[in-house]
């Protein structure tokens, strides 16, 4: 059965590893053609969530959407979805060029257009001169360029990024910051996770913090810094130390704790032009339990 | 894009990829070289063989030889399934990148990939040598019929087996992800394994293993291969049974093909257990050890406690220590076989002991650091503490161990109560000394980067070249003792000089002592200056 309302859809959706919750009870509705940013410390489980996402875990319960196909069709998810995982999956003994091709003759690309695509992306990554050398010995930035293309070789409606700027030098990084911002304007949808969040406040459209497995909050990054403008000059590290801090104390003095948002003296209310952008969901989430 | 032409891209890169792999490594590439140098001989008298064997059964119909040629394929189908099972678990079912694969074609695609890839390996070896062997057995039994016959049986063999092999690999390794017990002892159940494997070969016991597999094997489809490889020949085949081998292995692959898809998905998309590696944190680190950090100046006990908590936790990285066991295994199995202790048991221990104790932490005094080489270098007068801490915790370990052992095995055999003794000094001051011994050479051809020790698991372990200097070393520092001890030297020398017997081993046993103890006093003061005047590269 497929659904046609959002590019990446996620009800309820739980992981548990035994007694373990890795995820839990995750919504996710993501427009087309957005950047979706995936915030939270290490351990919080957003690669846990990226990995039901791209159908290459089972959930435990719940369900989600790609595109309309549910992810327990995995031949209809592959096809639509390009995945950058956080170590690029490239094989040390090929070429950079061999690699790329490889991967398209997988997709089934056809062999001219496979061609040109190649030989466009390795241009634009300034990877032309290293193509034909084996990828053992590229550096970790160009592993990382040559994983990128492979993930959008195909021209996938939705890419999973993870950590994609990782290892990058300055030039390379704003190249791929470029192409994911191209990428909506094509009406492609990145789901992005990132600990760099200058990046996601660049980018993301809406933002997400998962915090021990829990979304804890959303919203566009204007609407997420609004809420919190108690003092002046919140940013995004502002929200994200605060909506992950333990209950109580607060990580930055500046903000308040992680119950913000439903303070009407001082969260969503501060800005009536967000107010309707963001929703809390540790509040929800705590009712839950 | 058809549907087998994905399984065939998949196979042939990851053929390439082995195949550079293998060129790009000049070790493993020897290593082929001289295998197949060796293989030579073998395989053109294999021919010459399959020539004569051509001859002898030509027309011949009595009921042995059948049997001996369904036996012969039945034996080959449980090579073929044993060596591709074990290939399929160490190598083919972990592919590299499984994630990138598994978001871009299917499982099926995968699985049916590194299938074709064992499949296409196995045919380059025996397809060649068969095909040669089958025209050979041809000629000499005059039977054109019996090449095609041959051939096809060959391939069945190889088309039914390998699937085989891996439906056994995925389901161990089904078991193993699933299992927490077997997920912790994995390791332990490897060493085992391993050990048990060696200790088959060099005791000529694989057959009692096998038989039974023979025989559970002979009633069933799998004997008709023999059927089919020997029509044409006159000595009693069944035309309906090598029909039948056909029929059989075709009904046999669209099973195996479909358990090998729901076997792979089970295991590429299971959860699997998580082992966490919790340790209780005691109030003092010193208690665990006792009274060892009394003894111990404080650097020393910090380098042996963490020796052993680094062991405990990762066997894996001790994986040199299995050569010697692997010697020792001969020997035990013998004696348990025999049911008698000969005069060399307690030799084996004693130098196997000794081996092992010297392997275990100071071969690679340096490296073993690993990324804390850096501040350990830093830190005040590591050389000392570094070269003796690594050889206290091996000799601390090991050495009373080997001491027991060697008494117990010696008691039990025909050597007398005083040669015995002269042992437990030999046991005592070798496994000691091999340490010492091991830390010189160590230093001088260190490891510093970790290297594949499975095919999912890196770890620091000393070098090859290390090792087998370091072996060397061992022997010769050992060879007076076991020459002294051994029954027919012992017993020659001392007809010659005139002495008894126990004065020859002692004699023995005080020049190991002394040799043990000249080289590690050496080796240490080698590695102590190599260790001071280190630099990062």
């Amino acid at each position: 059965m497929t659904r046609n309302t959002h590019a990446i859809e996620a009800r309820d959706l739980t992981k548990r590893f035994g007694t373990e919750t890795a995820v839990d009870g995750l919504d996710l509705h993501v427009e087309r053609g957005t950047v979706y940013g995936f915030l939270g410390p290490n351990g919080a489980g957003k690669t846990t969530a990226m990995r039901m996402l791209t159908s290459l875990t089972r959930p435990t319960d719940g369900e989600a959407w790609i595109d309309g196909n549910p992810v327990s069709d995995r031949d209809a998810i592959r096809a639509s979805i390009g995945y950058l995982p956080e170590e690029p999956p490239v094989f040390d003994e090929l070429t950079g060029r061999e690699q790329l091709e490889y991967f398209g003759r997988l997709r089934d690309l056809p062999a001219a257009e496979m061609t040109t695509r190649i030989e466009g992306w390795l241009d634009r990554f300034d990877l032309e001169g290293d193509a034909d050398k084996r990828i053992e010995d590229y550096s970790k930035g160009m592993r990382q360029k040559v994983g990128l293309i492979q993930a959008l070789l195909h021209e996938p409606d939705v890419v999973f990024l993870d950590e994609p700027t990782s290892g990058l030098d300055p030039r390379a990084a704003r190249t791929v910051l470029d192409v994911i911002a191209e990428l909506t304007d094509d009406d492609h949808t990145v789901f992005l996770s990132t600990h760099i969040l200058s990046v996601v406040e660049e980018l993301a459209d809406v933002v997400g913090v998962l915090y021990e497995g829990d979304l804890v909050t959303e919203g566009s990054p204007a609407a997420l810094t609004a809420r919190v403008e108690a003092e002046e000059g919140t940013t995004l590290e502002d929200v994200f130390l605060s909506v992950t801090a333990e209950r109580g104390p607060v990580a930055s003095g500046s903000v308040p704790g992680p119950n913000l948002g439903s303070d009407p003296e001082s969260g969503s209310g501060s800005d009536p032009r967000h107010a309707g952008d963001t929703t809390d969901r540790q509040d929800e989430r705590a009712d839950d339990r | 894009m058809t549907r087998g032409t994905r399984p065939r891209l998949v196979a042939r890169i990851e053929l390439r990829r082995r195949w550079r792999t293998i060129k790009g490594n000049t070790t493993q590439l020897l290593a082929i070289a001289f295998v197949a140098v060796m293989l030579l001989p073998f395989s053109l008298a294999g021919v010459l063989g399959a020539y004569l064997a051509g001859g002898f059964v030509a027309g011949s119909e009595t009921e042995p030889l059948i049997d001996w040629a369904r036996m012969a394929f039945v034996y080959g189908w449980i090579f073929v399934v044993g060596f591709g099972g074990y290939r399929a678990y160490a190598v083919a079912l972990r592919p590299d990148n499984l994630d990138g694969l598994l978001t871009t074609v299917s499982h099926r695609d995968v699985i049916g990939g590194l299938i074709l890839t064992e499949l296409a390996l196995w045919s380059a070896f025996f397809l060649t040598i068969g095909s040669a062997a089958a025209v050979a057995f041809a000629a000499g039994a005059g039977s054109v019929l019996t090449i095609p016959a041959l051939l096809l049986a060959l391939c069945l063999v190889l088309v039914t087996g390998l699937p085989a092999g891996f439906l056994l690999a995925l389901g161990v390794r089904n078991a193993g992800v699933r299992s927490r017990l077997l997920s912790r002892l994995r390791t332990l159940f490897l060493v085992f394994l391993g050990v048990g494997y060696f200790a088959l070969i060099s005791t000529n016991a694989f057959a009692s293993v096998l038989e039974p597999i023979y025989r559970v094997l002979a009633p069933t489809p799998i004997d008709w291969f023999g059927d089919l490889a020997a029509v044409g020949l006159g000595i009693g085949a069944s035309p309906f049974r090598a029909i039948g081998a056909v029929g059989f292995s075709i009904a046999f692959v669209v099973a195996a093909v479909a358990s090998l898809y729901r076997l792979a998905e089970w295991l590429w998309y299971a959860d699997g257990v998580h082992v966490t590696h919790e340790v209780e944190r005691s109030a003092d680190g010193a208690s665990r050890f006792g009274g060892l950090s009394r003894v111990l100046s404080r650097p020393v006990f910090g380098v042996v406690a963490v020796d052993w908590k680094r062991a405990r936790r990762s066997p894996i990285s001790l994986s040199f220590a299995l050569y010697p066991l692997i010697v020792l295994a001969g020997p035990i199995v013998t004696a348990v076989q025999t049911g008698e202790v000969g005069t060399g048991l307690p030799l084996w221990i004693l130098v196997c002991g000794t081996w092992v104790a010297g392997s275990l932490f100071a071969l690679n005094v340096l490296g073993q650091e690993g990324a804390a080489l850096p501040v350990t270098l830093l830190s005040e007068a590591p050389e000392r503490s570094l070269v003796v801490g690594h050889v206290v915790s091996g000799a601390l370990l090991i050495a009373p161990v080997t001491v027991a052992a060697t008494v117990v095995a010696g008691l039990l055999s025909p050597h007398s109560a005083p040669a015995v003794a002269s042992l437990g000094v030999s046991a005592l001051v070798l496994s000691v000394g091999s340490g010492a011994i091991g830390t010189g050479i160590g230093v001088g051809f260190p490891r510093l980067e970790a290297v594949s020790v499975s095919r999912s698991t890196k770890a620091i372990v000393p070098s090859v070249f290390a090792f087998v200097i370091y072996s060397a070393a061992v022997l010769v520092v050992a060879l007076p003792t076991v020459v002294a001890h051994s029954g027919v030297a012992s017993h020659a020398l001392a007809s010659i000089v005139g002495v008894d017997r126990f004065v020859i081993g002692l004699v023995g046993t005080v020049v190991s002592a002394v040799i043990a103890c000249f080289v590690g006093v050496g080796s240490m003061y080698v590695a102590r200056d190599r260790v001071r005047g280190y630099r990062l590269g």
